[in-house]
């Protein structure tokens, strides 16, 4: 059961947030109704803040997995120093200690017109006011010859799951000697670091149990985030382990033959793997598609104070679906873009101005288990434009104490803890 | 100090919203808002007990010089002073007031 005092009671910062009748709503119409579709990063943060703000609200969440296994930390299972389940996550907490509805579906179409959503088995809900969280899909055949099919043998493992276990087991089954080849996209792509710290820890896996392994990593641009971080942890950490291809050096991959597990580059290379691990170029999850928020691109222009379409009235978009730079497509932002929205829709539903918004990033990525490195931004809007604010954020010191280094990789693990008990209430007690 | 005024009226209940202008030009800045974003590392639960300390319910003064440290450029910090340096002064003392207000 729902009461405000347990609501309260559960809640840190935003129990200060008051809880009030919404005048816009109240006279005759019932409560508001608030669709939120996809309960990863973005949606279930806003879900859950759109209860703590106003708990009288009617906020429905659809999500077709009963589990939530995130991408952030997936790097970790890859390399054997997690198991699956503890990135895993439920939506108990959502449902009983915030009073979120959450419905078992997916959302096939939205008629913007008519407010609606309709789900696979056939329901139809109604909206005042939709969110949009659907992450990414990717552009099969955006890459020549990699598609579904094909990643059933050379995985993406760019969403969590079935296609994380996929790459573990082939890399347990990868010979000594053998190597694992990384094919990196060209930008805007979700998670900016997180290919080169797959790679870092996978070079920690294959360090300890496969030492002449390689991993060779090609790439369809020149430059990464925390780049001359990654360079110089990889080589005092791996030594040559590790070697980066960039698009200049004929790093970039036209075509792939998933079946030889063979990729060929633009200027005619043939790279045979041992492993074969695919980051196809992406695109808005096809739900944004349908409401008709993407632009040609394929990605959702927002407007920056609410993320709110530019394009449709009343559906909200967050997380790596939007186009929000210079916020990466990272967790972090996607639940802090959530909280935004939140703010926005409750002060719309009660008649109330739109808070001026407010978002910080960190993406920690690991090195090693003991070798974390950061990047960080505050961001505002300024002229109706997301802006870093100056002098804010940057990478971590290049040349920091192995000290620093082990303490970054601590909180990393902190951060986790923390995020996904704010998104989903249920982080794991370490 | 617009933002004192807010957290006043934040904690006298919802009172407060009924007496803002829906009218108002300008977007008001809304330290719930502004300090949403500290709970991805330091944890929204009131008891936070976490390698990254929770933050509700410590003094203020305590609150408000980490900050300003953090801003000055603690060498101690990892990426603390990267972030409070995005932040006025004015900024910092709101957040900090606005966690110290929230009983453990
Ligand atoms: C290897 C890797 C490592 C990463 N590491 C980090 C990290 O350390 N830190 C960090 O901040 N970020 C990291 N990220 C990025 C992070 O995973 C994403 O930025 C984040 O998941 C985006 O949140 P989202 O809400 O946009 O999408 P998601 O979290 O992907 O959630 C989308 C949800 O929507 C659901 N959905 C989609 N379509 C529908 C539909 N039509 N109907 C119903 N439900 C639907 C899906 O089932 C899914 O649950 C990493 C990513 C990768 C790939």
């Amino acid at each position: 059961m729902i009461t405000r005092r347990n609501l309260l009671a559960g809640l840190g910062a935003a129990a200060l947030a008051p809880a009030i009748a919404a005048p816009a709503l109240a006279k005759g119409k019932g409560a508001a109704r608030v669709v939120v579709v996809g309960g990863g990063f973005g949606g279930a943060t806003a879900a859950k803040y759109i209860k703590v703000r106003a708990p009288e609200i009617n906020v429905t969440l659809i999500e077709p997995s009963p589990r939530f296994y995130t991408c952030p930390f997936s790097n970790l299972y890859l390399a054997g120093l997690r198991d699956f389940e503890t990135i895993g996550h439920g939506y108990d907490e959502l449902k009983k200690v915030y009073g979120v509805k959450v419905v078992r579906d997916f959302a096939q179409e939205v008629d913007p017109a008519a407010k609606t959503v309709k789900l696979k088995s056939g329901e139809k809900l109604s909206y005042d006011k939709l969110v949009l969280s659907p992450g990414i899909d990717f552009n099969w055949n955006g890459l020549q010859g990699y598609d579904e099919a094909a990643s059933l043998l050379a995985p993406h493992s760019w969403k969590a799951g079935d296609q994380t276990r996929l790459l573990r087991k082939q890399l347990e089954a990868l010979d000594d000697g053998g190597v694992f080849i990384l094919v990196a996209p060209a930008d805007p792509y979700r998670c900016p670091p997180g290919p080169y710290e797959r790679a870092g820890l996978i070079a920690s896996y294959l360090k300890a149990k496969k030492p002449k392994s390689k991993i060779l990593i090609l790439d369809s641009k020149d430059a990464f985030s925390k780049q001359g971080l990654f360079l110089a942890g990889w080589k005092q950490e791996y030594g040559d382990l590790i070697e980066w291809v960039p698009l200049s050096k004929d790093g970039k991959v036209v075509k792939v033959d998933a079946k030889s597990l063979t990729v060929e580059t633009e200027f005619g290379t043939t790279h045979k793997a041992g492993v074969l691990n695919v980051i196809p170029p992406q695109k808005a999850g096809l739900i944004a598609e349908r409401a008709g928020v993407t632009n040609k691109a394929g990605w959702v222009p927002i407007k920056p104070e609410t993320f709110e379409s530019q394009q449709v009235a009343d559906i909200h978009v967050v997380g790596d679906a939007t186009i929000a730079a210079p916020m990466p497509k990272s967790g972090f932002c996607a639940n802090a873009q959530g909280k935004v929205a939140a703010a926005a829709i409750v002060a719309s539903l009660q008649g109330r101005t739109t808070p001026n918004p407010s978002w910080v990033n960190t993406c920690y990525s690991l090195i090693g288990p003991e070798y974390g490195i950061t990047v960080a931004g505050v961001y505002k809007v300024a002229d109706g434009k997301i802006i870093s604010v100056d002098g804010s954020g940057g990478v971590s010191p290049a040349a920091a104490a192995p000290d620093f280094r082990k303490r970054e990789a601590l909180y990393a693990n902190a951060w986790y803890q923390a995020i996904t008990n704010d998104t989903w209430g249920t982080a794991l007690r370490a | 100090m617009r933002y004192l005024g807010l957290i006043a009226g934040l904690m006298a209940g919802g009172m407060f919203f009924a007496c803002t202008q829906p009218t108002l030009a300008q977007a008001e800045t809304d330290v719930s808002v502004l300090a949403g974003t500290c709970t991805n590392c330091h944890g929204s639960n009131k008891n936070w007990k976490g390698v990254i300390p929770g933050l509700a319910g410590r003094p203020e003064p305590i609150l408000l010089g980490l900050l300003k440290s953090y801003k000055a450029g603690d060498p101690n910090a990892t990426v603390m002073s990267r972030i409070a340096r995005g932040y006025s002064e004015d900024d910092l003392q709101a957040i900090a007031n606005y966690y110290s207000k929230i009983k453990k």
